[in-house]
């Protein structure tokens, strides 16, 4: 079942800044939105929540029409990058806000109070005012106020990006076990890669105020689909070639005088391509050992950072990346030296 | 290290002996004059010497306050002045509120607006004023003519014309101080308000309202302040039939010389605005803890 969609948004301020993006996200789902900064990620959700109208398109909640429907009326969660608990109310008012307009009794409201508490694990500080709570805490009493009205879909724009490092860790723990235990569909924005991976169902990318690529944090992660994402992704290789030949269950591109053996048979004869593998699937040798997808290299460039080794090495004219991982066994290759560079086939991925 | 002789000073002995050079000056010109009037007004009157420091008498506080004609004065000082005030707050807020809104060109047209009565000399738009409301003038021919009223009001010489006097000559404190607060308020608070449910009034309630409360306060001690302590204008509508302090003790000074019983009232009329500061921020402290 589908509980938000967005069809078509297009919305432009002095410039166009989404210019037809499709979105769906399933009930219950943890779908993030991620890109890089002014992509329009806030507009798409200030879209969502009825605070701006698109220029065109339409907003669907529960498979209902809500273009035209005021914010309030939405029923929606929302946490801010600031958080934004009232000033002027505690813990408890805030989390309160929501329920007292919508008439919820007294007694009720007690008990809830107290049960979104103990999900935040923050009880016992119901009467503090939000300044007297550290960063962490006023996030997550921003979570619940979203959460303890149960909103069909909640909204989170960027909400860990004012905590630091080791809290934003626990905080992505939090999230994820808060996730689980209400269920709640959610669409979570932000530009770290590493969030959008490790919190979301799907992630989404957005760019050029589109929705690029949409999948599992795996899909996205191992094969990226067009140069940006690959790019935004961390440092991949990315080569560029002309398909040489075609067969049944093998592609032969040429890259110069590389002859590159792909599994993807859907391309044609003569075909301008940008190759891409990702750095740790690069394995450096002495010795030839193969002789498909072997080419003859020469290090340029060798990092030695813990885990594994970072190589930058020339093959012909390309210069490519190579994370190696190593122990006490491993050889660690100099500048000059000559080695070979191996891959298997399917470490190659076609860009779009 | 750097050797200090008799009138070399360190860096933090300069600032303050910097500091304490402002705090004279300060104490000089403000607070001296001040414990001057205090000190005088417990003297007697003498038509010779104007002040007979012979004998120490609280009598001209007596008089201030048992005296009808001084009694009249306080109270209609506080009457019209709390008047003022309200009135200003509740004309000024939605002035103030919908500024917030504007952009930037039409803000600055309308900050222009708002500032006129600052701009232009209060002995000359108090006339104005005046001609405005006289009998046959155009805001009682105006509001005979939609049929509000049925007789022309009498402004001259009536509380209800000081009253407008005064808030036509402070709003653009009130407006300005209540712009700024309410500009402050992150339009994210606004934004939460909505999305958990609060509808146009609610969010004003309950979240607007509430976070300019430091705003209102600000304005509410300011015009209080300004209204209860002006002079000219009040004067003008009032003529002295409204008894109100600050014409009286303008009286008392410049008129009669009188500088003990002058002097005494003005200390009224001080500890009247020190008691409404109190009585302002105490009532909004009561109201919304917590504050921004
Ligand atoms: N009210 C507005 N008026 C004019 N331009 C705007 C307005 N709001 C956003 N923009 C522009 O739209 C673009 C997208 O803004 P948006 O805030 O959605 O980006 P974002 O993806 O949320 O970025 P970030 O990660 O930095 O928060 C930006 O170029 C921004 O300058
Ligand atoms: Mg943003």
């Amino acid at each position: 079942m589908v509980t938000v969609q967005l069809e078509n948004i297009k919305k432009s301020f002095t410039e166009p800044v989404l210019k037809g993006l499709n979105l769906s996200v399933k009930s219950e789902e943890f779908m993030s939105l991620l890109g890089p900064s002014g992509c329009g990620k806030t507009t798409t959700l200030n879209i969502i929540c009825g605070f701006l109208k698109p220029d065109e398109g339409n907003v669907y909640v529960n498979d209902v029409v809500v273009n035209n429907l005021a914010p309030h009326k939405r029923d929606i969660g929302l946490v801010f990058q600031n958080y934004a608990l009232f000033p002027h109310m505690t813990v408890k008012g805030n989390l309160a806000f929501g329920l007292k307009l919508r008439k919820v009794n007294k007694k009720e409201i007690e008990k809830m109070v107290q049960e979104a508490m103990e999900l935040i694990k923050l009880e016992g500080k119901e009467d503090r005012y939000p300044r007297e709570l550290s960063g962490g805490q006023q996030q997550r009493v921003a979570l619940a106020r979203a959460l303890i009205v149960k909103p069909q879909v909640l909204l989170l724009d960027e909400p860990l990006s004012n905590l630091d490092a080791k809290l934003r860790r626990e905080m992505r723990i939090e999230l994820r076990r808060i996730h689980k235990e209400v269920a709640t569909t959610t669409i979570y924005v932000t530009h770290d890669q590493v969030e959008a991976l490790s919190l979301s169902d799907r992630v989404a990318i957005m760019h050029n105020g589109e929705i690029e690529q949409i999948g599992s944090p795996t899909e996205i992660y191992q094969r990226p689909k067009t140069d940006f994402i690959a790019d935004f992704m961390g440092e991949q290789n990315i080569i560029s070639g002309k398909v040489a030949s075609v067969a049944e269950k093998e592609t032969v591109v040429s890259v110069g005088d590389l002859l590159i053996h792909i599994p993807d048979s859907s391309l044609e004869k003569g075909k301008e391509v940008h190759l891409a593998f990702r750095k740790e699937n690069v394995r450096v040798n002495k010795k030839k050992l193969s002789n498909v997808n072997v080419f003859k290299a020469q290090v340029i460039y060798h990092a030695f950072v813990g885990k594994y080794v970072q190589y930058l090495l020339s093959l012909d004219n390309i210069r490519i990346l190579a994370d190696v991982q190593v122990d006490f066994a491993t050889q660690i290759y100099k500048e000059g030296d000559h080695v070979f560079v191996e891959l298997r086939s399917e470490d190659f991925w076609v860009l779009q | 290290m750097k050797k200090l002789g008799p009138f070399r000073l360190s860096n933090s002995a300069k600032i303050i002996v910097l500091l304490l050079l402002a705090v004279l000056v300060y104490a000089l010109f403000f607070l001296g004059p001040l414990l001057w009037m205090f000190y005088n007004s417990f003297f007697r009157w003498d038509p010779l010497r104007l002040v007979d420091r012979s004998v120490v008498t609280m009598e001209n506080y007596l008089k201030v306050f048992t005296h009808p004609l001084y009694q009249t004065g306080v109270i209609n000082s506080f009457i019209v002045s709390t008047a003022a005030t309200l009135l200003s707050l509740v004309f000024n807020f939605p002035v103030a509120y919908y500024m917030t809104k504007l952009k930037s060109q039409a803000r600055a047209i309308t900050t222009m607006i708002i500032l006129t009565p600052m701009m232009t000399l209060s002995l000359v738009t108090s006339y104005a004023w005046l001609t405005l409301l006289t009998p046959g003038g155009l805001v009682n021919q105006f509001l005979m003519s939609i049929g509000i009223i049925s007789e022309p009001i009498i402004f001259w010489g009536t509380r209800i014309g000081v009253i407008l006097v005064l808030v036509y000559s402070f709003s653009p404190h009130m407006t300005l101080v209540l712009n700024a607060s309410l500009e402050n308020i992150d339009p994210n608070y606004i934004k939460a308000a909505q999305i958990l449910g609060a509808n146009r009034f609610q969010t004003f309630y309950k979240v607007i309202l509430p976070m300019s409360v430091p705003g209102i306060v600000a304005g509410s001690i300011l015009t209080f302040t300004m209204c209860i302590s002006s002079f000219l204008s009040p004067y003008v509508m009032g003529g002295r039939v409204v008894k109100l302090m600050a014409v009286q003790v303008f009286d008392f000074i410049s008129v009669q010389l009188n500088f003990p019983l002058g002097s005494a009232m003005a200390i009224v009329l001080l500890s009247v605005v020190l008691l409404m500061v109190y009585v302002i921020r105490s009532l909004a402290e009561k109201k919304f803890r917590g504050g921004t």
